[in-house]
């Protein structure tokens, strides 16, 4: 029997040496991989455990936490050690002994900790975040905590809309978090420092710009259960908090190293960001809304980090990572430099899903002259008319050379996403999609025809469901309900049937519970947590995720889940979250989603035609190209 | 062109990085040592690194032995030494030789392996491990159902059993015993320590269970000619 009152950490590894052997994946445990970092706990004035609600193979995948993980260690006076969910088994070895949650590196528990922070990747996450709290003897709500507890911060993507785990975080930090995870650690420093309460951090904290600290706003919702105000409880309480973001990329800190995993992960492979934002302005895209305006880095500066990554990893492949890779600049100039230097060395460069264009298929084929790996292209809908609705300025012609050309080049099998459940979508519509992919098997048949290649083609066919998000021209579009979207996904298994053209597709209820939270308000944190009670966690997890105890968490607390989801927004309602902003105009999403209703298109803000988001002169931002700046324009 | 044979352990919490997650490990400490590895051809290169046998997860050991083709050749104290510096701690070459060209792959040429084990028998103690040992070792087959990848079959321990013996240090009542075994480690049979203490565990003598609170690979060997074990330096 493992004596309970070692919660050192030194009990905590004696512990784990008996337990590690009885778990899966243990190396998911051990913290003391390369590019880990061990400092002295006690050297800092600042400790943070930054929390992935997730299991280790995930969150090591996650570009974020190796950048943050980074930054804030550099400073000898802050420390940050990482925290994933632990899987299942280890949580129940973990509760039959009475062990709470500890840091991978030092194995400390969380609760000694000055600041814990989460990233907010996708709704799905949230019980895996109050089951970390709860591992880690913090009380779930913020207005619970004592004075003593440590401060519990959130970030990511997620946090655009942080409404329905508002009650459980002391703050978020808004959009990018290389400056302001520093602004926001060290107010936390100097307000340590004064033995003051809590709530002077906690004002402290809202004027930190990009810092949303929701008991600081009061919440009224009318007779119908519409919202009806967000406002700050103080005139100095900024009404809206709007996000943080780097102005160059350049400027911005990117590790040279980070832990490399022992065991297999998700994105087993270094990573450099090569530009931030996304200028085609798809409008159901929200990372394309939130993410603006685009920031190139330099070419110097990718091979400069990616010679310097690859020399302190070791790592057999680099992910020239960004939301639209191909759409940089200099894309060929850096993409040529690197597989030139580093192809001698066998380490092969990749891109992430391209467009469907024959340009993006030449990039592929230079990026894959050391090893092949699969291409996927998202034309994401079946007809141009619909292409147009979402502003996708994808052609079949050039879908369909890419294809070719791919087919042409070696390649045997290729990948094309789709969604259902679009706005203004009939199911002729959906039935296009197989329709499409019919016609690009066919194509793609006759190049390797052309080529002389035998052998089968295969075009897979993934298609997922549209989900509203916050932040987007579709943002009051009312969601396909999982009946409409499971019809649907019958139709197209009905037409694609036969070899070449392999259908997968996402779990409706799934998707229709991300639609409920991403654009759910604060009255959803008491369906979180009685869900979270009765034993929801990792529902990002198929063999987990538990669609009955969920409704029924709806059920209990008085709430239906179709109220957020497949409600059609009024146009002139309080959205959850306004409050928040990222630097696009209200304006500006209402047009487009009237652009959308007549299937016109938007160009691409690069292009040097502004069209009017209001992101730069919002945040005093430009649009940062490597060979030069395109000017902020301002409609 | 040329072959590296190196030794080495892996001790503490490596023990339980699996062996496919050893050999990424051992890939990327080499390229961070910037070793001139030598690679395959073909669609998916990969390095020629390559391992006698692998190691369970939970198991450490003082003997592992990999060989790495270099592209060019390197004096091999430098090699020895860029590499522990880049290997994760808990990995550590502890000696290394030129392989000639022809030496046999170490796949090929291990066949035994030693092992020293904690045992731990409830309530049990020495004497009583001792007199198990010895009745399994008087058998003339030894059954025992072992997982494999296709399911569970069932093998016959006995014959991949080449010793089994308990330590002579005395242990304490509750305290596990150390026992050492030379098992089965090759093309013609492989048996690990749980197999042993899974067939003790069926024969009874040892109470309900038996089972291993530490184990340690002390060696790897091939067959000499005339039956002779040496370690798998020797070509």
């Amino acid at each position: 029997m493992v004596s309970l009152s070692s919660f050192t950490p030194e009990g905590i590894s004696n512990w784990l040496g008996q337990v590690l052997p009885q778990v899966t994946k243990p190396a998911r445990y051990l913290g003391n991989e390369v590019g880990a970092v061990h400092k002295e706990f006690s050297s800092a004035r600042i400790t943070m455990a930054f929390c992935f609600p997730d299991a280790y193979e995930v969150g090591m995948s996650h570009l974020g936490i190796k950048i943050l993980y980074d930054i804030i260690n550099k400073r000898p006076e802050l420390l940050c050690e990482r925290v994933f969910a632990p899987w299942v088994d280890m949580e129940e070895a973990m509760v039959r002994d009475g062990v709470p949650l500890f840091s991978m590196e030092s194995r400390h528990l969380l609760n000694e900790f000055d600041v814990i922070g989460f990233t907010l990747q996708y709704e799905l996450s949230f019980t895996n975040i109050l089951n970390m709290l709860h591992l880690s003897g913090v009380p779930l709500r913020a207005a619970d905590r004592q004075e003593d507890s440590p401060i519990v911060v959130g970030g990511g993507p997620v946090a655009y809309n942080p409404e329905p785990v508002a009650d459980f975080f002391d703050c978020f930090l808004i959009g990018e978090g290389e400056e302001s995870i520093l602004d926001f650690l060290l107010t936390v420093d100097a307000w340590k420092a004064t033995g003051a309460p809590k709530a002077r951090l906690l004002e402290a904290l809202a004027k930190v710009p990009g810092c949303y600290v929701p008991s600081l706003y009061d919440v009224t919702y009318g007779p119908e259960g519409v919202l009806t105000s967000v406002t700050p409880t103080a005139g100095w309480v900024p009404a809206v908090v709007h996000k943080r973001i780097v102005k160059d990329l350049n400027d911005a800190e990117f590790p040279r190293e980070f832990p490399v995993p022992y065991m297999d992960i998700v994105h087993d492979r270094a990573m450099v960001e090569v530009l931030r934002g996304c200028g085609r302005g798809c409008r159901f895209c929200q990372a394309g809304m939130v993410y603006r305006p685009v920031r190139e880095r330099s070419s110097k500066s990718i091979c400069e980090l990616a010679g310097a990554l690859l020399e302190s990893t070791g790592y057999e492949e680099i992910s020239l990572t960004s939301l639209s890779t191909a759409d940089h600049s200099q894309v060929q100039g850096f993409l040529t430099e690197l597989t030139q230097k580093h192809g001698a060395d066998n380490v092969s460069v990749s891109l992430p899903s391209l467009r469907a264009d024959a340009f993006s298929l030449e990039l592929a084929k230079l990026a894959q002259s050391v090893r092949k790996t699969g291409l996927t292209f998202a034309p994401e809908a079946g007809t141009q008319r619909m292409r147009d609705v979402i502003n996708k300025g994808v052609t079949e012609d050039g879908l369909f050379e890419a294809v070719g050309s791919s087919f042409e080049a070696g390649w045997d099998q290729v990948k094309l996403y789709f969604m259902i459940g679009l706005p203004t979508e009939t199911d002729e519509d959906v039935l296009a999609i197989a329709a499409l992919a019919k016609r690009a098997a066919a194509r793609a048949r006759e190049a390797k025809r052309a080529a002389r290649r035998g052998g089968t083609v295969e075009i897979g066919v993934s298609v997922s469901s549209f989900v509203p998000k916050a932040h987007t021209p579709f943002q009051w579009f009312p969601q396909d309900s999982v009946a409409d979207i499971e019809r649907k996904q019958g139709l197209l298994a009905s037409v694609l049937r036969g070899k070449g053209t392999p259908f997968s597709w996402h779990d409706a209820r799934t998707s229709f519970l991300e639609g409920v939270f991403s654009r759910g308000d604060r009255r959803l944190s008491a369906v979180i947590e009685r869900a979270w009670e009765n034993g929801c966690k990792f529902d990002g997890w198929a063999e987990h995720f538990r669609y009955g105890t969920w409704m029924d968490a709806f059920g209990a607390v008085g709430l239906s889940p179709e109220f957020y989801a497949n409600r059609a927004r009024g146009l002139d309602e309080v959205l959850p979250w306004d409050h928040i902003s990222a630097g696009v105009s209200k304006r500006f999403l209402l047009k487009e989603w009237e652009q959308a209703a007549k299937a016109e298109l938007t160009p691409d803000c690069r292009s040097g035609q502004c069209g009017g988001c209001g992101v730069c002169s919002t945040l005093g931002a430009k649009v940062v190209l490597a060979g030069g700046e395109v000017s902020d324009g301002d409609v | 062109m040329a072959t590296y044979r190196f030794r080495f352990e892996k001790k503490g919490e490596l023990q339980f990085i699996s062996h496919l997650d050893l050999s990424h490990a051992f890939e990327r400490a080499a390229r961070r040592a910037r070793v001139p590895l030598a690679f395959t051809q073909g669609f998916h290169p990969h390095p020629k690194i390559a391992f006698a046998t692998a190691l369970s997860v939970g198991t450490t050991s003082e003997a592992e032995y990999v060989d790495i083709e270099t592209a060019s050749q390197v004096p091999i104290g430098d090699l020895m030494e860029a590499l522990n510096k880049s290997l994760p701690a808990g990995m550590t070459l502890t000696a290394g030789v030129v392989a000639s060209p022809s030496a046999k792959s170490l796949m090929a040429s291990v066949c035994v392996a030693s092992y020293r084990v904690g045992l731990s028998v409830d309530g049990l103690g020495r004497s009583e491990v001792l007199a198990a040992c010895e009745a399994l070792l008087a058998r003339e087959a030894v059954p025992v159902r072992k997982k494999t990848k296709s399911g569970v079959k069932e093998v016959d321990l006995r014959p991949l059993i080449s010793a089994l013996e308990v330590s002579t240090a005395h242990s304490a009542p509750g305290a596990p015993v150390e026992v050492t075994m030379l098992l089965a480690c090759g093309s013609n049979g492989m048996a690990k320590p749980e197999d042993v203490v899974e067939a003790l565990k069926q024969d009874g003598m040892l109470g309900a269970q038996p089972r291993l609170t530490s184990c340690h690979r002390t060696g790897l060997y091939q067959e000499k000619p005339g039956g002779v074990l040496a370690d798998l330096f020797g070509a």
